[in-house]
């Protein structure tokens, strides 16, 4: 896995050999994107930020939240030098001295080996003049977004800024900050050094799989030929892209290739690449039922449609699967689920319904068996105490 | 003990941001007291209400007294396909409490967490930060017993 | 600069948002989180048109060249209903409250959601919030934010479990909180507002203009603010001035006798003047700083010990009027002072709390029975089916009706000053004022300085109204340039005040000034020292200014209080 190649800090000694501009345009030219599901043209964010005069940041966003994704820790676990590397790298380029490294609270217990590989790259980033921190969140998948977690170091309240203007021009404290992802970073030496092939993509698998893990992926690889090695338990009925992707059903996904655009031609989202893999035995309720707790729970409260949309989208699922669906429940779900994705304030809102338009194009038989009330999935409402 | 002038003093030369001081306050005391979070409003002169509106939308940040233990069981889909339903329902009966409440004598609170990216080692929980994966009945009954 | 709206071309300022633009051209779009007078947030979603082929909130998002926005497509009527279907799938519903207009607007007829997201109800004292009708506006917040910088409440927690509250929920008597009630006052659902009245209290209104069996005097004041605005919660335009009808209002309501707070403002400025020269000539705890809003007393008494004593040691017109009502009064009409019901008509809800003070009791009785806001007061009028707007003129009663234009620019702010200099220039020259009307203390600005000049005399007087102001005066020191401070809590005044009729905007809390300043305008008697009834009750019963027994019923004591937190 190119990933975990072990650089020897090669990469930032090259990167330093070269004039900040020609860095830039080297991580322009090769085309890399954001990898944390947002595919910004990385170089570009970078120029921008180059620009700026005065006190600058650059934040790691470790904040890897999107269910079903866990490369960014599979990094963090076995090669966290290269992300270091990256950040001098970048940091050199767009003249920064200050960096974080936001690590979800989830993964604290990789905190101590995140900084004892700063210290012991201590040596090596001075030459960079470049200071990183690991600042830990605090459980809240809303601090993903760049500008969530940039309000969550300043220890405001989380919530998503209203853009523009973009972090790049007014990002913590005030200042520019560039926002990027742990695999993004971790790309740059390799960029660097001319190692890095594009078309090897990090991938996050789970769910009815006997071999679930981290795979890199050739661009073009079909679905079917990833389950080959992936061994289902079960006959597939479906793959989720995380839990803002939507989903896609195994028969239509199996022979397409997995990248972004034959996903998004089918109505649904790549994203941060990770598969879940639903076996048939499932139905499409049940799991939207799940999806839509994940968001009851993290959306953040600010706007309408997103609160009570998807509380209310809760309340119908919860009820079609315990035995009490009734008729009308998929023209609610139906009439919901658009309006939140169309008329939420922010991300988080816009694709917290993916699951459900898509679990309704492709498995509607699921839903509506459901709400004609005869059947059940043997599950009681159940709520959680508010904190 | 949470040294708070140590805290404030880190905060003001920049050393250390206000969300790490809510964290180290959460987790020496398990939460984030009215006390603690008072001296910082106090000493930082920023309104209470304001500190408040940040820590109280953590998940990780309770701001009321827990368990010594805050089990925490992902409930994503991953985990969920793997059986974590079934491991909250044992949970819930081996502890004798519901969701988001704590066993009578303070030892176990009881919470449904989101994805905790263990989705290859599912199902699986945090407690007080450590990870536990690959989790079945068996395994759960043998952590809970080793913690007191 | 030009945009497109529903097929118009439009100009439009760098910086206005949609929402500006439609509202500068007539245009009609729902709002609900959106308040004139606060930051727009974009949070109930209400608002939304389509521009250039998305949905996006008008309350926030700037206008942009070439945008092509349609107010009223089918895609954003929808998009309004569900929102607002959505938000009221939690609670109660009321007629009256600014939501359901709104809603009305929308057309959003019901709900088919089950549960109800949030079932608390928490009675304090004397704001209680009801979280069943909370929709999450924030305009709570941002008021007691943005306006009064007190910081008190914020949104706490996530997603549905987000309340607006104070932290960890503590109980308002032991948060800085000032019972100002302009929290209640932008609530567009009642979800925060006035305690309800306890049992006792409503008891007794409804054995009003029971003859039988009821041995209880009514006796009602009102203050300078009610009657110019009492009449917007029966359609009256703001600034109307129904004086007349809102006494016949009150006596059909059953009161036996309707006095005019503006009196005991009167009674106020005898009082403050006096001391006020006596603190000036002395030089002796200068500044003086106004004691009639009990909101600012209770910011005092909580943040500033230290300026205690600079606080005219003077109740407030309510509880002036109160003091005398059951002593002189009673005596009059041959009653023991508990045998007076009074209750006090205010647009206020700190003059709930005031009431309540144990130390306001100096008749022998509680001074002051029972507060009703000017909300209060016209929703039990409609409940006895009085229309204000139908009544015929009415006269208040003497011995405690007649007031000067002094006592009634009591309302606006700056208007307790320019009624104490125009006694105090009295009390120090010895000569009539000639120029009655000082505009150099009259405005909206938050902070307004003037020197006056009582013959060659110079006083320095600073007038500030909201919290924000009084805070940034005190906390920097400026407060000691002056030799006279009048404080108010609420924007605008007490015509701004937590228990005034909603919707309450800046346009209209100028209207509300406007139309007092003009009352003192047409009237013959415009100082307080005029008045004869001031003059009968000084002379029968209260001797002189300062004496005493004014001494014992017109002046009190403050203490000390120590909230939680800040």
């Amino acid at each position: 896995m190119q990933v975990i190649e072990k650089t020897r800090w090669s990469g930032l000694k090259v990167a330093l050999g070269m004039p900040k501009r020609k860095v830039i345009e080297r991580v322009k030219s090769c085309g890399l994107t954001g990898r944390s599901g947002s595919e910004f043209p990385t170089g570009l964010k970078w120029e921008s930020m180059a620009k700026e005069r005065g006190k600058k940041y650059l934040i790691c966003n470790a904040d890897e939240g999107e269910p079903g994704t866990f490369k960014d820790k599979f990094i963090l676990d076995n090669n966290p030098k290269i992300l270091i590397e990256g950040m001098a790298i970048a940091a050199y380029a767009m003249g920064i001295r200050e960096a974080y490294i936001y690590l979800r609270g989830e993964y604290s217990y990789l905190k101590k080996k995140l900084e004892r590989a700063i210290r012991e790259s201590g040596p090596y980033i001075e030459g960079a003049g470049l200071e990183i921190k690991v600042v830990l969140g605090a459980g809240s998948y809303l601090c993903g977004e760049e500008s969530a977690l940039i309000e969550s170091i300043e220890g405001n309240r989380p919530i998503i800024r209203k853009k523009p203007p973009f972090p790049t021009e007014y990002g913590l404290y005030g200042k520019p900050t560039c926002v990027n992802n742990v695999e993004t970073l971790s790309y740059i030496p390799l960029i660097i050094l001319g190692k890095w092939n594009p078309n090897l993509l990090l991938f996050s698998l789970s769910g009815d799989l006997k071999n679930p893990g981290v795979y890199e992926i050739a661009a073009g690889t079909t679905l079917k030929d990833v389950l080959a090695y992936a061994k289902p338990s079960m006959e597939p009925k479906a793959v989720y892209f995380g839990a803002s992707g939507g989903c896609l059903p195994y028969k239509l996904f199996r022979d397409l290739p997995i990248d972004a655009k034959s996903v998004s031609e089918n109505g649904a989202i790549l994203g941060a690449r990770s598969l879940i893999v639903v076996g048939q035995k499932w139905n499409a309720a049940e799991i939207s039922k799940v999806l839509s707790e994940f968001f009851v729970h993290e959306s953040c409260g600010y706007c309408t449609p997103c609160r009570e949309g998807n509380f209310r989208l809760l309340e119908i699922l919860n009820r079609m699967c315990s035995g009490k669906g009734e008729n009308d429940d998929i023209a609610h779900l139906e009439k919901l689920a658009p309006h939140i994705r169309d008329t939420s304030a922010c991300a988080l809102g816009k694709v917290s319904t993916a699951h459900l338009l898509c679990g309704l194009k492709y498995f509607r038989e699921n839903f509506v068996e459901l709400a004609k009330g005869k059947k059940s999935i043997g599950l009681k409402e159940e709520t959680e105490k508010c904190r | 003990m949470v040294n708070m002038e140590r805290l404030i003093k880190n905060y003001s030369c920049g050393e250390i941001t206000l969300l790490e001081i809510f964290e180290e306050i959460a987790r020496q005391d398990g939460y984030v007291s009215f006390d603690k979070l008072n001296s910082l409003s106090r000493e930082l002169r920023i309104p209470l209400a304001k500190l408040y509106e940040a820590a109280s939308f953590y998940s990780f940040l309770p701001t009321a007294k827990q368990g010594k233990y805050i089990i925490r069981v992902c409930n994503s889909p991953s985990c969920y396909l793997k059986g974590s339903k079934s491991l909250i329902a044992f949970l819930k009966k081996e502890l004798k409490i519901g969701l988001g409440e704590t066993t009578k004598d303070g030892r176990f609170t009881l919470k449904k967490a989101s994805c905790m990216g263990c989705c290859d080692k599912a199902p699986a929980m945090l407690i007080n930060g450590k990870l536990y994966c690959s989790l079945n009945k068996s395994k759960v009954r043998e952590i809970l017993r080793g913690l007191k | 600069m030009q945009i497109k709206i529903d097929g118009k071309r439009v100009k439009f300022e760098e910086g206005e948002t949609i929402l500006n633009v439609a509202k500068r051209k007539g245009i009609n779009i729902p709002t609900l989180c959106y308040h004139p007078d606060l930051s727009p947030k974009g949070k109930c979603r209400l608002c939304l048109v389509e521009a250039d082929g998305r949905l996006v909130t008008s309350c926030n998002t700037p206008a942009k060249e070439g945008m092509d926005i349609l107010t009223r497509s089918k895609r954003a009527l929808e998009a309004r209903k569900l929102n607002g279907e959505l938000l009221i799938a939690n609670g109660k519903e009321e007629n009256e409250m600014e939501v359901m207009k709104v809603l009305k607007e929308i057309g959003v007829k019901g709900n088919h959601f089950k549960t109800p997201r949030k079932v608390t109800c928490s009675g304090r004292l004397p704001i209680e919030k009801d979280d069943r009708k909370c929709v999450l506006c924030g305009r709570c917040v941002q008021v007691c934010s943005e306006i009064q910088g007190i910081n008190n409440i914020g949104l706490m927690n996530r997603g549905v479990c987000a309340e607006a509250t104070t932290p960890y929920n503590l109980p308002m008597l032991e948060t800085p909180c000032t019972f100002c009630g302009q929290c209640a006052l932008v609530c567009p659902t009642s979800a925060l507002r006035e305690r309800a009245l306890s049992e006792k209290l409503v008891k007794a209104m409804d054995e009003m203009g029971n003859m039988i069996g009821n041995s209880k005097f009514y006796v009602a004041q009102t203050a300078p603010s009610i009657r110019v605005s009492l009449g917007e919660m029966f359609g009256v335009p703001p600034g109307t001035l129904v004086k007349g009808k809102m006494v016949s209002a009150l006596k059909k309501m059953g009161f036996d006798a309707v006095f005019d707070t503006d009196f005991a403002a009167d009674l106020t400025i005898m009082e403050e003047a006096n001391e006020f020269v006596q603190r000036f000539s002395s030089g002796k705890n200068l500044p003086l700083i106004t004691s009639c809003c009990p909101a600012w007393v209770v910011m005092a008494e909580e943040r500033y010990p230290y300026l205690l004593k600079h606080i005219s040691s003077c109740k407030s017109p309510q509880q002036m009027f109160g003091a005398v009502a059951k002593t002189y009064y009673a005596q009059k009409i041959g009653k023991p002072a508990k045998d007076i019901f009074l209750v006090s008509v205010m647009p206020c809800v700190a003059k709930k709390f005031e009431a309540q003070r144990p130390e306001m009791d100096s008749s022998g009785a509680r001074d002051v029975d029972m507060v009703l806001t000017t909300r209060e007061l016209g929703r039990l009028m409609k409940q006895k089916g009085i229309d204000l707007a139908k009544m015929e003129e009415g006269e208040f009663d003497r011995p405690l009706g007649i007031s000067s234009g002094a006592g009634a620019i009591f309302g606006a702010t700056g208007g307790v000053m320019e009624a104490a200099l125009r006694v105090a220039y009295e009390v120090i020259t010895g000569k009539r004022l000639k120029k009655i009307d000082l505009k150099e203390v009259r405005g909206f600005e938050g902070i307004r300085e003037a020197e006056i000049d009582i013959e060659g005399t110079k006083v320095k007087v600073a007038v500030v109204h909201t919290l924000k102001n009084i805070r940034e005066i005190v906390e920097s020191g400026r407060w000691k340039k002056y030799h006279f401070i009048e404080f108010m809590a609420c924007p605008g005044g007490c015509i701004g005040g937590g228990g005034q009729p909603r919707p309450t905007t800046n346009e209209i809390r100028k209207k509300r000034m406007d139309a007092l300043y003009r009352l003192d305008y047409k009237m013959k008697l415009r100082i307080s020292s005029d008045n004869p009834d001031i003059k009968a009750i000084y002379s029968e019963f209260l001797g002189k200014p300062l004496s005493p027994k004014a001494e014992k019923l017109l002046h009190t004591k403050y203490k000390k209080r120590a909230p939680k937190y800040f």
